[in-house]
Formats: structure tokens, sequence, C-alpha cells
């Protein structure tokens, strides 16, 4: 990385030397600079709205407590404006934090079409890559240079937007009739921890993958949204094996009483033999519930679940699996680079 | 035997597993210090060989050697001019050269590039999208020509000039190279463009090299005779054509050539002509563009 910085050439004859960034990646900001503007122009404003917005609803909140009113308190005619208009006003705040959360999904895909189309594909398309090659800096370091000023900006700014993101609902005022989506949702849990920013650096390394394969920029573009998406579904679909499950059990008396921040994965009864029979409760037989039991042998019920705490291990995990199929887009890249064009 | 600049040993390029070989078993050399002509009808594989001395290209078989070493290696003693003149479009002229700047750490020669443009009468604070097709050709070569290379590649570079630009560019592109003793190699398909500037000339033709060598020894070694119709031999004949029973041939003389026959010396392009026409005329190469099995293992 420090080759890319180190290039300050020793020829006396040229243009003065002008402090910042040096040699290919120098040029690769000059023409994307107008996008990596806007890019991290928009997450500044996202990180800006939503601390704005936090502390507007945390002082809302304050002023409907000081009416002393609550929204279940006894019915008193003179709290149901307040009510309604404090109610209003977290009803807005709860839809601006869940889209924030989507556009943060939504996030590696807008980046990883730009790296795709605009920044590799284009190139490759209208044949610029034959100025760009032919320089003494080469294709790699070419490569390298279209890679490094987007994940710069998403390691700078993703965090900050995360963290943002976190503290702005992990804080909703308690006395919000909305409270904010349970972290196991799947929009919710690509919003928080260190996921969006692995994710975003997915979106750039195989933004630059497709790019060179495709070669052309909107179909790259488009290629690009799609497999980040299936990356997604694919993820969503395993992410409750990404760690290894709680069981609560409870003898057939009753049900186990269940966390309030519980991600429920599976349930089902537990027989003599202490094995977990999944998906069988015996309740749709009505009447024949106790012989349903006595056939299966059950003795208890079980639920599979993944408390709050899991929370971490499983974003660490996540993450790091993301983080591995960046570093593997980054290898195919160059390897793909070196091969088909010498 | 001077070093050479391209040395090439059975080349071969095809863009797709089992597609059209673009090139085809091409061995050939261009030595050091000339001005190349590589000439040829469109399509012929100039552009493709150009590429993987440029190494844009990888090769598919045979090697090829350009400076001594691989072609991607001597990419920082190489400028190449692609064929569409590629500029990034939102840059100024100016940005341009700076970036020439930034990409070649220690080679650049920014008083070069910028008297090339300045000569061009070029602000340097235009965009390039807004230039013709003479003033791109003109800051491509400004770009070439302030890396300082030691062998220019230039695809096809005076196609959309007009006589005046194509004349200014070509003497500016010649002083240039002859300061720095600079080998050339410029393709084209219009031969007069190249025919008083180029001392080596390379014939491509369907994937292959038919002619190589220095122009004066190709010339000389054919001659165009005309007389009454009847066996050549031992005369090696390139191309032969009867008017009644009157023959005129292109040959290339192995020995003198008998008196009665009439004698011409071919102009260059009497000689590209007659090997375009006859497909089945045998590869010359002279011994400056033969390239030598010795040094390829040496190198």
């Amino acid at each position: 990385m420090s080759t890319l910085l180190e290039e300050r050439p020793p020829a006396p004859k040229t243009t003065a030397a002008r402090p910042g960034l040096r040699g290919p990646l120098r040029v690769s900001v000059r023409q994307h600079r107008v996008a990596l503007l806007i890019g991290a122009g928009a997450l500044l404003a996202g990180v800006l709205v939503l601390v704005a917005l936090r502390i507007w609803a945390g002082s809302v909140a304050d002023d409907f407590a000081a009416t002393g009113c609550t929204l279940s308190g006894p019915d008193r005619r003179e709290c149901f404006p307040t009510s309604r208009a404090f109610s209003d006003d977290m009803l807005f705040f709860d839809q601006v934090v869940t889209y924030g959360s989507y556009a943060l999904q939504f996030l590696p895909a807008v980046i990883g079409a730009f790296v795709a189309g605009p920044m590799v594909a284009r190139e490759l398309e209208s044949g610029t890559y034959k100025l760009a090659w032919t320089q003494s800096v080469g294709p790699a370091r070419w490569l390298a240079s279209k890679l490094l000023p987007p994940a710069a900006a998403v390691l700078l700014l993703v965090p900050v937007l995360t963290a943002v993101r976190a503290w702005a609902t992990s804080s909703v005022p308690d006395s919000s009739p909305y409270p904010p989506t349970p972290w196991y949702e799947p929009t919710t849990f690509v919003s928080l921890g260190t996921a969006p920013a692995a994710y975003a650096l997915l979106g750039i390394a195989a933004g630059a993958l497709v790019g060179l394969l495709v070669a052309r920029t909107v179909p790259a573009m488009s290629v690009a949204v799609l497999a980040l998406g299936g990356v997604f579904l694919a993820m969503n679909q395993v992410r409750d094996r990404l760690w290894p499950t709680a069981t609560a059990t409870e003898s057939l008396g009753g049900y186990p009483s269940i966390g309030g921040s519980w991600w429920w994965v599976d349930d089902g009864l537990v027989t003599t033999d202490g094995d977990h029979v999944s998906g069988m409760d015996c309740v749709d037989a009505l009447q024949e519930e106790p012989r349903c039991l006595a056939d299966l042998g059950a003795m208890g019920r079980y639920v599979d679940h993944h408390p709050g705490s899991h929370f971490w291990p499983i974003q660490l995990v996540e993450t790091g699996i993301v983080l591995a199929l960046t570093a593997a887009c980054v290898l195919a890249a160059f390897t793909v680079l070196r091969r088909r064009h010498g | 035997m001077s070093a050479a600049a391209i040395e090439a040993t059975g080349l071969g390029k095809r863009y797709r597993k089992k597609g059209r070989w673009a090139l085809r078993d091409c061995s050939f050399r261009v030595p050091a210090g000339r001005v190349c002509a590589l000439v040829g009808p469109n399509g012929a594989g100039k552009s493709t060989l150009l590429a993987q001395a440029a190494g844009l290209l990888p090769v598919s078989e045979g090697s090829m050697r350009v400076l001594g070493e691989r072609p991607g290696d001597a990419r920082d003693r190489v400028a190449y001019v692609a064929q569409d003149k590629p500029l990034y479009g939102q840059l100024t002229i100016g940005e341009t050269l700076r970036m020439g700047h930034e990409l070649n750490p220690g080679r650049w020669d920014a008083e070069t590039a910028e008297r090339i443009v300045a000569e061009g009468r070029l602000d340097p604070a235009v965009r390039v999208r807004t230039l013709s097709g003479g003033q791109r050709t003109r800051v491509a070569l400004a770009l070439a020509l302030g890396k300082r290379p030691e062998l220019m590649l230039l695809d096809e570079p005076m196609a959309d000039l007009d006589p005046l630009a194509r004349h200014q560019l070509m003497g500016t592109l010649m002083a240039e190279a002859a300061t720095h003793d600079t080998t050339v190699v410029i393709s084209s398909h219009i031969l007069t463009e190249l025919e008083d500037t180029c001392d080596f000339l390379l014939l491509v033709d369907g994937g292959h090299i038919r002619l190589g060598g220095e122009t004066e020894d190709l010339l000389t070694a054919h001659t165009l005779v005309t007389g009454h119709v009847r066996d050549l031999a031992p005369h090696t004949v390139v191309e032969s054509r009867t008017t009644g029973r009157q023959l005129t041939a292109l040959i290339r003389p192995e020995g003198p050539v008998d008196d009665d026959w009439g004698t011409l010396h071919p102009s260059l392009e009497d000689l590209l002509l007659a090997h375009l026409r006859s497909p089945d005329a045998p590869v010359l190469l002279t011994p400056s563009a033969e390239q030598s099995g010795r040094t390829a293992v040496t190198a």
C-alpha cells in the first residue's frame, strides 16, 4: 500500500509538487472526485441527520414526560392531543431510522455498482484502459488505485454512520410506542455492528471483479447489484447457524419463559430418551393431546434460540465471512487482470 | 548486430479459444533505432501486434521480447498510442499531462509534453472531451513523448488528420525520435503516409509477416521486369501479369537478369501491392529483420 503513496519522482523538470496524493491514487481520485464527494457527502449527511433527529426525539420525549401524561395511563381528556402529537413524532423518528437501516443495507450494492460500472468497466468499454495500463505504473497499480479511495471512504465513514445508527435506536426514548425493530431482523442486523463496513468493502471488491469480468458499464452494474443481493440473501438464510444456539427446556406442564431479545430459532418436544423432536407440540390434536404426547414419549418442551448476547458473536462470524469473501474477490480481480491482460 | 527493439518468435494470438488466429507464426525482429512502418490491409493483425508489444494482450503462443524484456515488464520504456487515441474526456489537457507525470514517476519530461501541446496552440485549461480529432492526436502524442520512451508504438496515429496536421505532427514526432534515438513503430494501411519517414518495413497480411527489413534492402531485392512472355526461372516471381504477349512481373532476382528484359526499380507501393495481390509469394525477411534463435535463448 505504501508503494502507491511513495512515488515522489526525483525528476526535477516537473511541475511544482503540490501536497497531497501522488501517483495513480491522485489520478484515480481526480477522475472520480465528483462521485467520491457525492458518496462521502451522502454518508456524512446521513450521520448528521440521524444525530439531529435523535436529539430532537429525546427533547420531544422529555417535553412529553414534563406534561405528566403517559400513553397508557388513565384516560385524561386533556392528555389526548399531547399524547397524539408525541406518538406521531415517535412514529416519524422510527420511520426515519428504519429507512436509514434500509439505506445502510443497500449501500454495498450502490458502492458495488459504482466500482463495477463507472470505475472499472467503463475504462475497459471505452478503451481508456489502453492509456492507463501502458503508463509506467502498470495495471496492478491501476486496480489498486481504484480500490483504495472508496475503501478509505468506507472505513472512515461507515463505522461512524453505524455507530450513530446504533445509538439512535438503542436509546429510543423508553416511552416511545414504537420500540426499535429487534436486533435479529435482517435489515437491522446488517445495519448494526461491524457488518455494514464489511459489506461495503465487499461491495468494492466484488464490484471491481465484476467490472473486470463483464467489461461493459451497465451490465456490470446490474451484475454487481445481483451478486451482492445474492450474498445478502444467502447470509440471511444461514445467519442463525453462524453461532450455536442456546436451548431452554421446561417440563410438560408449561412453556419455557421467553426472553425479550431472544431470536427464536426452533422449538419442539423433548422425549424421554432426551431427543428433541422439532416442530411437534401436539397442540393441533386438541383432544388427543395427552395421548399424542404419550405416544411420542414426550416429557418436556424446548426452545432453541439466540439470546441478545449472541449478537456480537454472530456479527463477528458474519463479518469474518464477508471479509474473507472480500479478500477472495480482490485476489481474483488481480489474477483476472494478470491473466487476461499480460 | 544491434540490439532488438522488438523480437518475436513463432508469435501467435487468438482472442478466443478455438477462435480465428489474428496472428500466427510471426518471427521477426525490429532493430533498435529504426523508424518502422507496420503496413498491411485492414484486419491484417497490425493492431494486435502493437497491443501485444505494449503489454496489453497476453501472447497465445510463441514469444515476444520488447527491449529485451517480457512486453509488460518494459512498460516504463515503451509508449503506446492506440488507434482510437483513448484519453480521459473529463480531464483538461493540463490535467492529462499532469497524469502523465504522476503515472510515469522519474521519467516524465514535462517540458517536451507542454511544448508539443503549445505547438498546436492548445489551451491547457480546455477539457479533452471538446477536442477535435487532430487535437486529440496531438495530446495523445504529447503524453507518449513526455514519457521519453525508448520505443514508441503508434497504431494508425494519423488516420483521422487533415494533410497539414499530419505533416506537422509527423515532423514533431520524427524530430523527437531523432533527438532521443527512439525506435518508432507506426502502423498504417496508407503507405504514402509513411513512405518518406520510415527506414524499416514490416508487411503484415492475414496474420502473417510477409516482408520485413530495411526499406532500401527490400527495394533492391526486387526488380520489375517487362518483356515477351516466357519462363522467369531461376528468379523468384512475386507477381506476374500478361497483357497479350507482354509480361510484367515483380521478381526477386536470383543472379543476373537477362539483358532482353526491360527492368525497372519498383516503388515501395509497387512492392506492397504486388505482395498483397499474391498471397502465395514467399516470405522475405532481410538479415536485420530475421529473428535470430541464438539471441532469443540468451536474452
